[in-house]
């Protein structure tokens, strides 16, 4: 976030965890002996996880968890402007600055 | 001049300038991309080589013994190796031309570590990657007429050699703190028999499982899915934990008696005194407390901000980092046999990193040397095997209250976690074991029915409790003690 505020912009993140619940496959694994069950995973957002972040200072993650971060600028640059003025006579949507990417977990944090 | 003309030089001047800049920032963001790119495919590479070093030891009952630990090594270093050129698409004979880049893989475990690196080999001429022999988390300690050499592992045990007062010495055990306590336990866990799941109390004992069998009253033990009965008599109560507290206590007391003196300013490791270490590589400074003598207040044992822990893992960091100064100057000097022109340099690791090698089972590998547009790759990534079975501290143990019926498991911690009647086993046990049934069965079951606590398993954001009851604190110490004495006596 500080490299990020560091370019003079301001910048919108939304940051999704994916929690992996692997009591299903432990349900079904323990009903029959010859299955290996499919994990679950549970989604917590932005602002669910803000408030563990402004409570807690941090927040935890566990192995198998995936956390996808999306950052969109929210500033116009002059270079979009113009963009979006030829995007606009050829009939297509707005350009906008974005950047996304995912990842696994792989490591217990404390 | 008219405004036209003036128009025509300035689109003639600004638009080469504009390409060239565009073509630039082109290439820019490319060489950031492919950054990104590789870091990507290292961390999945490295956590693959994990995952197959977790895999292979928890279904290898002699994983400890060196042979063995050396094969699910190198298993491990060659499913990294696949993992990465299968990623950078270049699989098959492709890993010929990613190793040189490679030019250290570094395999932290219990009691020491691994550096994977390329090696000249004298039977092919040729300079190929190789494990180097593997290497203790052992430092000297040198006062008046004790020198001695003390072998660090990653929880409390430790390995003494050499002279004390003029003695000559060759001790390990565990250090145990002044007010650990232990009693006997009633231990359960489930088998598949004949396709069903039965539970039954055991006792480990001669470095096996003892099952009890009430019908029969006899003790057998499991073999590929059978019962074979062993014709012992023991006692239904585990005693480990109290074998444990009883060994460990008689071990620390003698380092207490023979070791007071000894502290961080004793220290040589690699012929360079405390100071020349602490000038180097940052290490804790300051305390004159003896490392090894338990003190309530800023040297207990199990605290990672412990004396003797936070020496411990400057230990560890500091060997970690002479050899791997030592490897990367030598593949440096011999790298041009590989066709790779690049000064190798070790990176200067953080903190946390270190934090991290230094207390878990880790796989580290380095990556430089490969060309990203403008820049050269140079990048490290480390990841941790923080569920293993080599080890047992407070975070790899989960507690079930036996009162409650169809009952979670919790960490200790966890304000969920209630009862006077608490017993603790690893978190590996309550995941699916496998068994091998035949060549072309195998079956999967668990040894724990009980499924994991929302609170403080499944989602690890929850308010640990700061104080444990006693009944926390007596469970806790006993299935440590248990564990740990499961492994080394």
């Amino acid at each position: 976030m500080q490299t990020l505020n560091a370019t003079g912009n301001t910048f919108d993140v939304e940051v999704e965890l994916k929690i992996l619940d692997e009591n299903l496959s432990s349900k079904v694994g323990q009903a029959s002996s010859s299955k290996i069950g499919e994990n679950v995973y549970y989604s917590v957002y932005t602002s669910q996880m803000e408030d563990i972040l402004n409570s807690k200072g941090k927040y935890i993650l566990k192995e198998g968890d995936i956390i996808s971060v999306t950052a969109k600028n929210t500033n116009t640059t002059i270079s979009q402007m113009l963009k979006n003025f030829f995007y606009a006579v050829t009939g297509n949507t707005s350009y906008q600055i974005a950047g996304q990417d995912s990842a696994m977990i792989t490591a217990n944090g404390k | 001049m008219k405004l036209q003309n003036l128009t025509i030089i300035f689109i003639i001047i600004i638009m080469p300038i504009i390409l060239v800049l565009s073509a630039y920032n082109n290439m820019q963001i490319d060489t950031i991309k492919l950054q990104a790119y590789y870091d990507a495919k290292l961390t999945e590479a490295v956590y693959d080589a994990v995952k197959a070093y977790n895999i292979n030891t928890r279904n290898n009952a002699f994983s400890i013994h060196e042979a063995s630990s050396k094969r699910d090594i190198e298993a491990s270093n060659q499913a990294f190796i696949t993992s990465l050129t299968t990623a950078l698409g270049i699989g098959g004979y492709g890993e010929n031309y990613v190793k040189p880049y490679i030019p250290a893989l570094i395999y932290t475990l219990y009691d020491g570590f691994y550096i994977y690196s390329p090696t000249y080999n004298e039977k092919t001429s040729e300079y190929d990657h190789m494990l180097k022999p593997y290497i203790t988390y052992s430092a000297r300690y040198k006062k008046g007429t004790t020198d001695i050499v003390v072998s660090y592992t990653l929880d409390n045990y430790i390995t003494i050699i050499g002279t004390v007062g003029g003695e000559y010495v060759n001790r390990s055990g565990y250090l145990i703190e002044d007010e650990t306590l232990t009693t006997e336990e009633s231990l359960k866990e489930n088998l598949l028999i004949d396709g069903r799941l039965e539970e039954y109390n055991y006792v480990y004992t001669g470095g096996e499982k003892r099952y009890y069998e009430p019908i029969l009253d006899k003790w057998f033990v499991y073999r590929k899915g059978q019962k074979v009965y062993t014709g012992e008599d023991l006692d239904l109560l585990d005693t480990n934990a109290n074998q444990y507290e009883s060994s460990a206590r008689e071990f620390t007391n003698w380092v207490k008696e023979k070791l007071y003196s000894i502290t961080i300013q004793d220290i040589i490791i690699a012929g360079k005194d405390y100071t020349e270490i602490a000038n180097k590589y940052g290490i804790h400074t300051g305390s004159t407390k003896p490392i090894f003598i338990f003190d309530a207040q800023d040297n207990r044992f199990e605290d990672e901000y412990s004396i003797f822990s936070m020496h411990k893992r400057d230990v560890i960091k500091v060997i970690i980092q002479e050899e791997l100064r030592t490897s990367i100057a030598n593949y440096n000097r011999h790298s041009t046999a590989l066709n790779i022109d690049y000064n190798f340099k070790v990176p200067i690791l953080t903190d946390e990193e270190w934090e991290r090698i230094a207390t878990n089972i880790s796989v580290t590998a380095f990556m430089q040397g490969l060309p990203t547009g403008f820049k050269i790759y140079n990048n490290y990534v480390t990841v941790a095997n923080t569920e293993n079975t080599d080890y047992s501290t407070k975070d790899n143990l989960c507690f079930i209250n036996l009162d409650e019926g169809n009952a979670q498991y919790h960490m200790i911690d966890c304000p969920r976690l209630t009862g006077t009647n608490i017993v603790g086993y690893r978190k590996v046990d309550f995941e699916a074991s496998s068994l091998e049934i035949s060549n072309e069965e195998m079956l999967y079951y668990y040894k724990h029915t009980n499924l994991p606590c929302y609170n403080c398993i499944v989602n690890r954001n929850y308010d640990k409790e700061t104080n444990l009851t006693d009944t926390k604190i007596q469970a806790l110490n006993n299935a440590l003690a248990r564990e740990r004495n499961m492994l080394h006596y």
